[in-house]
C-alpha cells in the first residue's frame, strides 16, 4: 500500500505541474485508457495473489476479439458476439488453469506458451486481416456515453468494485492469499487448491473477454494485434504498484486501481510533455524495475 | 590409487586430537580424540546430536575445529576446504548424496579432474572418463554402466558410483555417514561387500551409524560420542551389544515427573499394515480417545513418513486407515483423515504457516467455512478477529497486534500461531510432528502443558518428536519405530529413555 501512496502523491504532483492535465477532455481520455488496462489488471491481481502469473492476457484479448467480432459482423448478432468473446477469453483462462494447476506447470512457462498460441491463433483465424463493419449500436452502446459518463469507465468501475469484494471479503478471496502465501500450508489446512488457483487463471480469461467487448468498440475494429506488447508490461507494472508481489500472497483491487492511474497518467503526461514513446518506454522499464525491487525490499 | 607395495596398514594412520567446536548455544565437540588405520573399520556411534557428523565434517574440511589438531601419518594436516580434505585422502560419503543427475556416472566421478581432450585444446575427452570410470567400477565388482546418467541410478547404486569416485581419487580415508538409510537389503549387503574390500586393499573405513547390527557385522574398531564427548571406544570383539548401549544411552534415567492416567480402551483412529517401499513395513496401531500416543525412533526410522503416508501426502503402497464414527470404526482415504484430523508438521515455515499474512487469518485459515455466510460465503472478519485474539489472551501469543504479519513473531510465537490454527478446528484427532522444534525452553513447557490439558479434554493425539525428554513427559503410551516397523509398544512406568533407546538401537534382550 506504500507504493500506492506514493503513486496517488505523484499524480498529484504531476497533474499540478503540467498544463491541460486537468482539463476535462484529458480526464476522459485518461478514464478511457484506464479501462483497458484497468479489467486486464484486475485479472492480473488475482493470479498474482494466488501466486501465478498470466502473460498471455493481452493476446488473448486479440484472439477473443477477432473471433467475436466475426461473429458479430456475420450475423449482425452484437450480443452474441459479446458472448463469444468472453467465451474465448474464459477458454484461454481455462487451458492456463488446467495446465497450471491440474497439471503442475510452471505459470510463466504455461502463459507464455498461451500467449504466443493466442497470438498465432487470431492470425490464422483472420489471415492477418482486420475485421472492419462492426455493428454500429454496439460501437455506439460500448462506446459511448451514460450520463455523461463514458461507458468503459462505467464498466471497469462497476468490475472493479465486485472483484475488489470478492477478493476482499469472501472466503474465495481468502482461499487466493493464503493458497498464494504458501500452497503447502494451504494445502494442509484444507484449502482446495487446485480450484482456487483454476479459478484465478479463468477470471483472468473472462476480464481478457471484457477488455476485447470494450476495446473493439472503442477503435471500432477487432485485429490481430489490438494490445500491444508493452502493455503487457504496464499490466505486471501496475499490479506491483498496487501492492502485489511477485511471490503471491498480496495485493488488491483498490491497491491495482492506484497503481493504474499512476501507469496512466505517468503515460499520458509524457504525451503532453511530448517525449518520445520510446524514451518513455524505457522510463517505464525502469520504473517497473525500481518497483519490483521495492516489493523485494518490502517481503525481507 | 595406493601404491599396493607399501605395507599400507601400518603407514596409513589418521589421527584426530583434542578437536573443539562449538555452535551458537551448543558445545557440538568437546576435546575429542578419534584415530583411524589403513585396514580397519572404524564404527562412529552415538544418537543424533552426539558429534558424529560434526566431527567428521572436520575432518572432511566443512568445519574448522575451534581446538584441536589433525595428523595423516604423523604429519600435521590444516583442512580449511573439502578440496583441501580430497588432497589429503579424505572422502566423505554424505547420506544425502550429491551429484549431477543429468550428467553421466563418468562425468560425476571426474567431475573434479575430467580428462583433457587427445587432440582438441579445452575439450575434455568423455571416452577416456568412461574408460576409466569403468575400470573403477570394475574393481567393485560393479555392473554399472559409466555412460548411464546418474538420475537414472538406485539409491544403492550412486553410493557404488561415490565410492568409485573415492577409489579414483586415491582416497585413502573413507568416510560412509549412515550409508544405508535408504537401501533395501540387497543392497546393503553389496555395499558391505565394498567396505570389507576396501579394508582389505588397506584403506581406513570410518562407518557412522546407530545401528548396532552393522557395527557389530562391519566394524573392528568402535568409538561412542555423547552429548560431543567420546563415551567409550576399543575393539568391537572385546564389548558386547548391552555395552555400547550403555555407552550410547549413559547412566541417568529420564523419566516424567506425572501421574499416569488410565487410557479406556476407545480407538479412535486405527492404522492397519500401511506399506510404502523400502520406508514403511507393514505398520499399525490404534489410537484411544484422550490418549497422547508418543511416536518415536531414531532418525530415518520413519516417523514423520508415517504420518505423511497416512495423511496422504506421500505415495502409500497399501494398508488401510480407519476413524471412529457414530457406529464403529469406518475406513478413510488418507485424504478425508487430513481433512478431519488438525496436523501440526514438522516445519512450520514449509508447511504450518502463511508467513506473509498476518495472524488472525493464519489462526482462521482451517476453519473458514465457520465463519463465512451461507449463500455467498462472505466472511465474517469481526468474528475471526475476536477468536484471534482469544487465541492470542489464552495462549499467550507474543504479538504487537493480530494484524502483525507472522513472520515478524518469535519462533515459539510462530509455534503457538500454529497450535491456534488447529486448536480452532476442534478435531478429535491432532497430529503433531516435532511440535516443539526451535522454540524456547519457556515456549516449550507452555506447549507441553496445552497439549496435556487437550488431551484431559478428550482430544487424542499423536505426538512425534525426535526429543526423547518431550516424548517421555507427555505420553501415555509410546510406540518406537525402527526402520519403518513398529519395534516396540511401552506404556505407563516403564516409558523411559532407557527402553525407548534400547528398543530402538534393536537392542533385542531388553531387560525392562
Amino acid at each position: 500500500m506504500a507504493t500506492a501512496a506514493v503513486a496517488v502523491a505523484l499524480t498529484v504532483i504531476l497533474s499540478l505541474s503540467i498544463p491541460h492535465f486537468m482539463e476535462l477532455r484529458n480526464i476522459l481520455n485518461i478514464l478511457e485508457q484506464l479501462s483497458i488496462l484497468g479489467f486486464m489488471a484486475i485479472g492480473m491481481t488475482f493470479v498474482m495473489a494466488a501466486g501465478g502469473i498470466d502473460l498471455s492476457v493481452y493476446t488473448v484479448v486479440s484472439a477473443a476479439a477477432v473471433v467475436g467480432a466475426t461473429v458479430m459482423v456475420d450475423n449482425d448478432a452484437p450480443v452474441a458476439g459479446c458472448i463469444v468473446m468472453i467465451l474465448v477469453g474464459i477458454g484461454f483462462g481455462t487451458v492456463n488453469g488446467i495446465a497450471i494447476a491440474l497439471g503442475r506447470m510452471i505459470p510463466f512457462i504455461v502463459t507464455l506458451s498461451t500467449m504466443v498460441l493466442a497470438q498465432g491463433f487470431a492470425i490464422w483465424f483472420t489471415q492477418a486481416q482486420s475485421i472492419y463493419g462492426l455493428p454500429e449500436g454496439y460501437i455506439d452502446v460500448i462506446s459511448g456515453d451514460l450520463f455523461g459518463i463514458p461507458v468503459p469507465a462505467i464498466i471497469i468501475i462497476v468490475v472493479a468494485v465486485i472483484a475488489g469484494v470478492v477478493l476482499a471479503r469472501t472466503e474465495f478471496g481468502r482461499w487466493i492469499y493464503l493458497t498464494g502465501s504458501n500452497e503447502r500450508t494451504a494445502r494442509v489446512s484444507g484449502i482446495p487448491i487446485r480450484f482456487t488457483k483454476f479459478s484465478t487463471y479463468v477470471f483472468s480469461g473472462l476480464m481478457a473477454g471484457i477488455t476485447a467487448i470494450v476495446l473493439s468498440a472503442m477503435v471500432g475494429t477487432a485485429t490481430t494485434s489490438m494490445v500491444r506488447d508493452e502493455r503487457l508490461m504496464d499490466v505486471i507494472a501496475t499490479t506491483v504498484i498496487g501492492g502485489a508481489s511477485l511471490r503471491g500472497g498480496s495485493g488488491s483491487v483498490l491497491g491495482t486501481m492506484l497503481g493504474l492511474l499512476f501507469i496512466t497518467v505517468l503515460g499520458n503526461a509524457f504525451n503532453l510533455i511530448g517525449i518520445s514513446p520510446f524514451i518513455a518506454m524505457v522510463i517505464k522499464g525502469f520504473v517497473l524495475v525500481a518497483v519490483i525491487g521495492l516489493d523485494v525490499l518490502r517481503t525481507r | 590409487m595406493t601404491d599396493t607395495n607399501v605395507d599400507t596398514r601400518t603407514a596409513t594412520q589418521l589421527r584426530m586430537s583434542g578437536i573443539s567446536k562449538a555452535f551458537p548455544g551448543v558445545q557440538a565437540l568437546d576435546d575429542v580424540s578419534f584415530e583411524a588405520r589403513g585396514g580397519e573399520i572404524v564404527g562412529l556411534v552415538g544418537v543424533n546430536g552426539a558429534g558424529k557428523s560434526t566431527l567428521m565434517n572436520v575432518l572432511g574440511g566443512i568445519y574448522q575445529p575451534e581446538r584441536g589438531d589433525i595428523y595423516i601419518d604423523g604429519r600435521k594436516v590444516v583442512l580449511q576446504s573439502p578440496k583441501d580434505a580430497g588432497r589429503q585422502g579424505i572422502a566423505f560419503i554424505h547420506q544425502e548424496l550429491l551429484f549431477f543427475a543429468s550428467q553421466t556416472v563418468a562425468e560425476n566421478m571426474f567431475i573434479s579432474n575430467l580428462f583433457p581432450h587427445p587432440s582438441l585444446p579445452l575439450l575434455v575427452s568423455k571416452k577416456a572418463a568412461i574408460r576409466e570410470a569403468g575400470k573403477y567400477l570394475e574393481m567393485l565388482g560393479s555392473t554399472i554402466d559409466p555412460a548411464s546418467r546418474m538420475e537414472d541410478l538406485s539409491v544403492g547404486e550412486r553410493q557404488v558410483v561415490e565410492i568409485a569416485r573415492a577409489l579414483a581419487m586415491g582416497s585413502r580415508f573413507v568416510i560412509l555417514d549412515e550409508p544405508t538409510s535408504s537401501l533395501s537389503l540387497k543392497e546393503k549387503r553389496i555395499l558391505f561387500e565394498l567396505i570389507k574390500r576396501m579394508k582389505e586393499e588397506g584403506k581406513a573405513v570410518i562407518y557412522i551409524s546407530h545401528f548396532l547390527d552393522e557395527i557389530f557385522e562391519l566394524c573392528d574398531k568402535y568409538i561412542v560420542l555423547r552429548n560431543g564427548r567420546v563415551n567409550g571406544q576399543g575393539d568391537v570383539a572385546d564389548v558386547t551389544k548391552n555395552d555400547i548401549v550403555k555407552l550410547i544411552i549413559g547412566k541417568e534415567l529420564v523419566v516424567a515427573d506425572k501421574v499416569y492416567r488410565a487410557i479406556e480402551h476407545k480407538p479412535v483412529l486405527k492404522v492397519e499394515n500401511i506399506r510404502r517401499e523400502k520406508v514403511l513395513r507393514d505398520v499399525s496401531f490404534e489410537l484411544h480417545e484422550s490418549e497422547i500416543l508418543g511416536l518415536w525412533g531414531l532418525m530415518g526410522s520413519g516417523r514423520t513418513e508415517l504420518v505423511r503416508a497416512m495423511l496422504g501426502l506421500d505415495r502409500i503402497d497399501g494398508g488401510g486407515i480407519f476413524l471412529a464414527t457414530a457406529d464403529g470404526l469406518a475406513e478413510v482415504s488418507p485424504r478425508q483423515l487430513l481433512r478431519q484430523c488438525g496436523y501440526i508438521t514438522e516445519n512450520r515455515h514449509a508447511d504450518g504457516l502463511f508467513l506473509t499474512q498476518p495472524v488472525w487469518t493464519n489462526i482462521t485459515a482451517t476453519a473458514l467455512r465457520d465463519y463465512a455466510s451461507r449463500l455467498l460465503r462472505f466472511m465474517d472478519m469481526r468474528h475471526e478477529i475476536a477468536t484471534a485474539i482469544d487465541f492470542i489472551k489464552s495462549m499467550r501469543i507474543a504479538t504487537p497486534g493480530h494484524a502483525t504479519r507472522v513472520e515478524n513473531l518469535s519462533g515459539g510465537n510462530q509455534q503457538k500461531v500454529v497450535f491456534a490454527k488447529w486448536l480452532n478446528r476442534k478435531d478429535r484427532v491432532l497430529i503433531m510432528d516435532e511440535p516443539t522444534r526451535g522454540v524456547d525452553v519457556g515456549a516449550k513447557l507452555e506447549i507441553g502443558a496445552l497439549i496435556r490439558q487437550r488431551a484431559h479434554e478428550g482430544t487424542s493425539t499423536l505426538l512425534i518428536s525426535s526429543e526423547i525428554e518431550e516424548i517421555v513427559n507427555l505420553s501415555d503410551r509410546v510406540l518406537i519405530l525402527k526402520e519403518g516397523r513398529i519395534v516396540g509398544d511401552v506404556s505407563g512406568e516403564e516409558i523411559n529413555n532407557q527402553t525407548l533407546m534400547r528398543y530402538a538401537l534393536g537392542e533385542e534382550t531388553v531387560d525392562a
